[in-house]
C-alpha cells in the first residue's frame, strides 16, 4: 500500500468531504422543473470560485467523466497580463488550483498549465497567483512564450486561419481543459472561451490583421478542441479590457459556467455581461459555421444557485 | 603576508571579479537581480565616479574605496578588481604557457599620451558626450565585449538546449552583427595587446589607469629595490607586465606599477619589498631613466598608428557633437501633411525611463550594456544608428522586439553611472519617455473593416482606448496626456510595413498625468433569475 503523503491525505479527505456534503444535499440536486441531464451548460452562481466549481463539475458527473486514470491533462487558463487576481485580467488562481487538484484526484498522470502571455511570462505567472496555486495543487507550469514549443497544424474547416503554429501541449495532451475568465475586450468586445484559445497560437498578429472575429471563430476547428470549458465569472472585467487598469474595472459577480460547447458558453457569457450574443462577431460567425450552438433557446442549461 | 599568498589572493579575487562581471553582463536569465549585480560592480571605478557625481550615494561610493586602497597600496584595483585587467593577465598567462614567454623590458612610458587620453575623456564629458570614455574605460569595454559575445552565445545555447525539460528557455533580445563585430574587435585588440605587450593598454590609454597611477605615485606602501641586494640579474624587469621596472637604475615607476608583485617572487636575492614611505631612504636626485634603450629594444607599434588612434579618440566627440541630439520625428516630421510618412523606423528612438533627457543621457551613458542584459522584458538594445554616432551602442527601446513594462524599473536600479537615474515602479508609471501617434488611415479597422484593438489591449493606462465606429466595430482613440511611452501599442500593432500606431521618443522626458482609480471591485446587483 502506498504511504499516505500530505497531498494524498488532503486529496482524499477533501474528496470525502465533498462527497459527504453533496450526498442528498438539495443544493446539488437539480430542480425537477429543469429536467435531467446531460447538460450542455451547467451554470453556478453565488459562491466562491472553488465551491462553484465543485458544484458544477459534480453536476457534469465529476471530473472522472472527463479525465481517466493515467491521462495527460492540460489546463489552459487566461494568464495574459501582469495583474493581480483582484483586477480580473486573468483566470481566478483558486479555481485553476482546484481544477488541477480534481484532475489529479481523477487519476491524471500529469497536469500541465500554460498560456502565451502578453506580458513577461514569469512575472505574469507569479502576479496572477496562478503559478503558486498550480504548484501547490501538484500541477506543472510551462512557458508558452517560445516559438520552439509550437508546431504548424492545418485547420481545413476554417475560413481564414487555414494554418497556425499551435502549442505542443495543447496538441499532444489527452484531455484539454479551457478555463477563460469573462472580460471586456476593446476590439472583440468580449473574451471568453474561443478567444482564450488565441493563447495556444504563436502568431496572434495574424488574427488581428486578417479579421479578428473570423480567426477567433476558426479556432473552433482547431485539431484539438477543449474537452471541457470552465468560464470564470467570479470577477468580471467590465471595462478597459482585456488588461484592466484598476480594481474598479472588476465586478464581483460570482458566476461560473461549465460545458463542452464553446459557442453556447460564449453566448451565455455575453448575456451575463449584458450583451446580445449576436453582438459578438465571433459568436455569430462560429454559430453560422457550425462550430457550436449560438442559439441559447436550443441549449440545455442546468442552473444552480448556491446558498439559496 | 608573503608575495606568494598575495599572488593567490590576486588570482582568486581576480577570477571572482572576471566571472562575476561576465555573469552580470551575460545574465540572460536574470538570476542575479539588481542588488547582487550592483554589488558585483560596486568597485568599478569609472561608473562609480559618474554615479557618485550624479547623486548615487553610498551605492555608488565604490570609487572612494578604490581611491583609499590606491593611496595606501597602489594600483591594487588594476591588479585584481578591473575585469579587463584580469582578462589581460589571463590571456597573457595562457599565451605564456603555450609558447615562449616574451621579454618585456623597461619602457620609459608615454605620459603625454596618458594625459591626452584623460583630457579627451574629460573634455568629452564637459562637452556633453561620454563617447571617449565609453571606448576607453575598462569596465565599459568589458561590458561591450561580454554583451556582444558571451551574451548572444549563451542565448543561442539556451535556445538550442530549450527542448530538454531541465533548461528553461529565456528571451534574449537579438544582438546586431555590428554590436557583435565591435565586441569581437575589441576583444581581439585587448588579447593581442596583453599577449604581446602585457599591460600596455593599462599604462597608455586606460583613463582609469592614469588617474589611479597619479594617486599610486604617492601610495603609502610601495615597491622598492634594495640597492644592496640587487645583483642586476634583470629578472624583475623581465616579469613585469607593466614594463615599469628599471633594474639598471633600481627604480620603479609607481604610476605604472599594477601591483602584481610578480617581481618580488622573481627576485632570487629577495631584494624587492613592499615598504611604507617612512622607511624609504631619501634618494640623491631621481636617476635618469635610460630613454634610448626603450626605443631600441622596443620597436613596438608604429607611432603613426598610435597618433591615428589618438586622432580618432579626439575626433569622436567632435563628430558626435556635430551629430548632436537629433530631433527626428519630433512633432510628426517635416513632411507631415495630411498623410504622414513618419514610421517606426525613422522616428526618434525611446530612451529608458529614468534617463531624463537625451542630452543628459548621452553625457553620462558609457554604453556598458548592463541594462541591456538585465532588462526583464528585453526591450533595450544597443543603438547602432538610432541615436546617431554620439549614441553608438547606447541603449534604446526596440518596440519591434518587445515593450517596456508598467511594473518594472529594473534598468534604472541597475545603471551604475547615473545615466538612468534610479526610480521606483510608482515613479516609472508617471514618466513619459515617448508619446503615442496614431495613424487612422493605416489602421486595419479602417482599411479592412475588421475588429482589432491590439494596441488598446496592451496600453496599461488606456491612453489608447477603443471607441465605437461604423458597423459595430471599435477603433483606437489616443489621449497623449496619459501616455507613458511604453511602446506596447507599437509592439503589437499588426499593420505592415508602416505600423498604424507608434511611440516617438521624447528628447526631454515628461511627467504623465497620474491615474486616480478606484481600489475596489464593484459588486454585481443580486439577480432574481439567471441572465441566460
Amino acid at each position: 500500500m502506498k504511504p499516505i503523503t500530505r497531498r494524498r491525505f488532503i486529496g482524499v479527505s477533501t474528496g470525502a468531504a465533498a462527497a459527504l456534503i453533496s450526498w442528498r444535499n438539495p443544493v446539488f440536486a437539480a430542480p425537477a422543473t429543469e429536467g435531467d441531464g446531460p447538460w450542455d451548460i451547467v451554470a453556478v452562481r453565488n459562491g466562491e470560485p472553488v465551491e462553484m466549481f465543485e458544484a458544477g463539475i459534480a453536476a457534469l458527473g465529476g471530473m472522472r467523466a472527463f479525465v481517466r486514470k493515467g491521462q495527460n491533462v492540460v489546463v489552459k487558463p487566461n494568464i495574459g497580463w501582469d495583474q493581480p487576481p483582484e483586477i480580473p485580467a486573468n483566470t481566478n488562481p483558486d479555481l485553476v488550483g482546484a481544477i488541477v487538484r480534481h484532475c489529479l484526484q481523477a487519476g491524471a498522470s500529469k497536469v500541465t498549465v500554460f498560456d502565451h502571455t502578453c506580458h513577461n511570462w514569469e512575472r505574469t505567472y507569479k502576479t496572477s497567483g496562478i503559478a503558486d496555486a498550480v504548484e501547490a495543487a501538484g500541477g506543472v507550469m510551462v512557458p508558452g512564450n517560445f516559438e520552439n514549443a509550437y508546431r504548424e497544424v492545418e485547420l481545413p474547416k476554417a475560413r481564414t486561419l487555414k494554418k497556425a503554429l499551435v502549442h505542443n501541449e495543447m496538441l499532444d495532451c489527452d484531455v484539454f481543459i479551457n478555463v477563460p475568465v469573462l472580460k471586456h475586450h476593446g476590439g472583440a468586445k468580449l473574451t471568453v472561451c474561443m478567444k482564450n484559445l488565441m493563447g495556444c497560437v504563436w502568431d496572434r498578429r495574424f488574427f488581428h490583421s486578417n479579421g479578428l472575429d473570423q480567426c477567433i471563430a476558426d479556432m473552433c476547428f482547431a485539431p484539438r478542441k477543449p474537452d471541457l470549458n470552465i468560464i470564470d465569472a467570479y470577477r468580471i472585467l467590465r471595462k478597459n479590457g482585456p488588461q484592466g487598469r484598476a480594481m474598479e474595472d472588476g465586478e464581483l459577480a460570482k458566476y461560473q459556467m461549465l460545458g463542452t460547447d464553446m459557442v453556447a458558453l460564449d453566448a451565455a457569457a455575453a448575456k451575463l455581461f449584458g450583451m446580445a450574443p449576436a453582438e459578438i462577431g465571433y459568436v455569430k460567425i462560429a454559430g453560422e459555421m457550425g462550430g457550436g450552438e449560438a442559439d441559447l433557446e436550443k441549449v440545455k442549461i442546468h442552473r444552480i444557485t448556491l446558498g439559496a | 603576508m608573503s608575495a606568494r599568498t598575495y599572488r593567490g589572493i590576486r588570482v582568486i579575487l581576480g577570477a571572482l571579479v572576471l566571472i562575476g562581471c561576465a555573469l552580470a553582463f551575460a545574465d540572460i536569465g536574470n538570476w542575479l537581480g539588481a542588488g547582487i549585480t550592483r554589488a558585483i560592480i560596486w568597485l568599478q571605478f569609472a561608473p562609480s565616479v559618474s554615479g557618485l557625481l550624479t547623486g548615487g550615494g553610498w551605492v555608488a561610493a565604490g570609487c572612494i574605496a578604490v581611491l583609499v586602497l590606491t593611496v595606501c597600496f597602489g594600483r591594487v584595483y588594476c591588479a585584481m578588481l578591473c575585469p579587463l585587467g584580469v582578462l589581460m593577465d589571463f590571456s597573457a598567462w595562457i599565451a605564456g604557457r603555450t609558447e615562449k614567454k616574451r621579454r618585456l623590458p623597461y619602457h620609459g612610458g608615454r605620459p603625454w599620451l596618458r594625459g591626452a587620453v584623460v583630457a579627451a575623456c574629460a573634455a568629452g564629458l564637459i562637452a556633453g558626450t561620454a563617447v571617449p570614455l565609453a571606448f576607453l574605460d575598462p569596465y565599459s569595454l568589458f561590458g561591450k565585449i561580454t554583451g556582444g559575445t558571451l551574451r548572444p552565445a549563451l542565448g543561442t545555447a539556451n535556445q538550442l538546449l530549450a527542448f530538454t525539460s531541465w533548461i528553461t528557455p529565456v528571451k534574449v533580445s537579438p544582438v546586431a552583427w555590428t554590436t557583435a563585430g565591435v565586441a569581437l574587435g575589441l576583444l581581439f585588440l585587448v588579447v593581442l595587446a596583453a599577449v604581446f605587450r602585457g599591460r600596455l593598454w593599462c599604462n597608455t590609454v586606460c583613463p582609469v589607469g592614469t588617474v589611479l597611477g597619479f594617486f599610486s605615485k604617492f601610495a603609502w606602501f610601495r615597491l622598492r629595490i634594495a640597492d644592496a641586494a640587487c645583483v642586476g640579474c634583470s629578472m624583475c624587469e623581465r616579469v613585469c607586465p607593466a614594463q615599469c621596472i628599471d633594474f639598471r637604475n633600481h627604480t620603479i615607476d609607481h604610476s605604472r606599477c599594477v601591483m602584481c608583485l610578480d617581481c618580488i617572487t622573481s627576485c632570487t636575492r629577495s631584494g624587492i619589498h613592499l615598504r611604507s614611505r617612512t622607511s624609504e631612504p631619501s634618494r640623491r636626485g631621481t636617476p635618469e631613466p635610460a630613454p634610448a634603450t626603450a626605443k631600441i629594444l622596443l620597436p613596438g607599434m608604429p607611432s603613426v598608428r598610435r597618433r591615428l588612434f589618438l586622432g580618432i579618440a579626439a575626433t569622436l566627440p567632435a563628430v558626435a557633437l556635430a551629430q548632436g541630439p537629433g530631433h527626428r520625428g519630433q512633432g510628426g516630421g517635416k513632411t507631415c501633411g495630411g498623410s504622414c510618412d513618419l514610421n517606426q523606423h525613422n522616428k526618434q528612438p525611446v530612451l529608458p525611463p529614468g534617463a531624463g533627457s537625451l542630452a543628459r543621457f548621452q553625457n553620462l551613458c558609457t554604453a556598458c550594456q548592463l541594462c541591456v542584459a538585465n532588462c526583464p522584458d528585453q526591450v533595450l538594445r544597443p543603438s547602432i544608428t538610432q541615436h546617431g554616432l554620439a549614441g553608438f551602442l547606447q541603449p534604446y527601446q526596440d518596440f519591434d522586439v518587445s515593450f517596456c513594462s508598467y511594473n518594472c524599473s529594473n534598468c534604472s536600479q541597475i545603471c551604475p553611472t547615473g545615466a538612468i537615474q534610479p526610480i521606483t515602479i510608482e515613479q516609472r508609471r508617471l514618466v513619459r519617455t515617448g508619446v503615442v501617434k496614431f495613424f487612422r488611415g493605416r489602421c486595419v479597422v479602417k482599411t479592412d473593416g475588421t475588429a482589432c484593438g491590439a494596441c488598446s489591449e496592451h496600453c496599461p493606462t488606456q491612453a489608447v482606448h477603443m471607441v465605437p465606429w461604423k458597423h459595430g466595430l471599435t477603433i483606437p482613440e489616443v489621449d497623449p496626456a496619459l501616455c507613458i511611452g511604453c511602446g506596447g501599442c507599437e509592439f503589437i500593432c499588426p499593420v505592415r510595413p508602416d505600423k498604424a500606431i507608434i511611440v516617438t521618443g521624447l528628447t526631454v522626458h515628461e511627467r504623465a498625468n497620474p491615474l486616480v482609480l478606484g481600489e475596489q471591485n464593484t459588486v454585481r446587483e443580486a439577480e432574481e433569475e439567471f441572465p441566460f
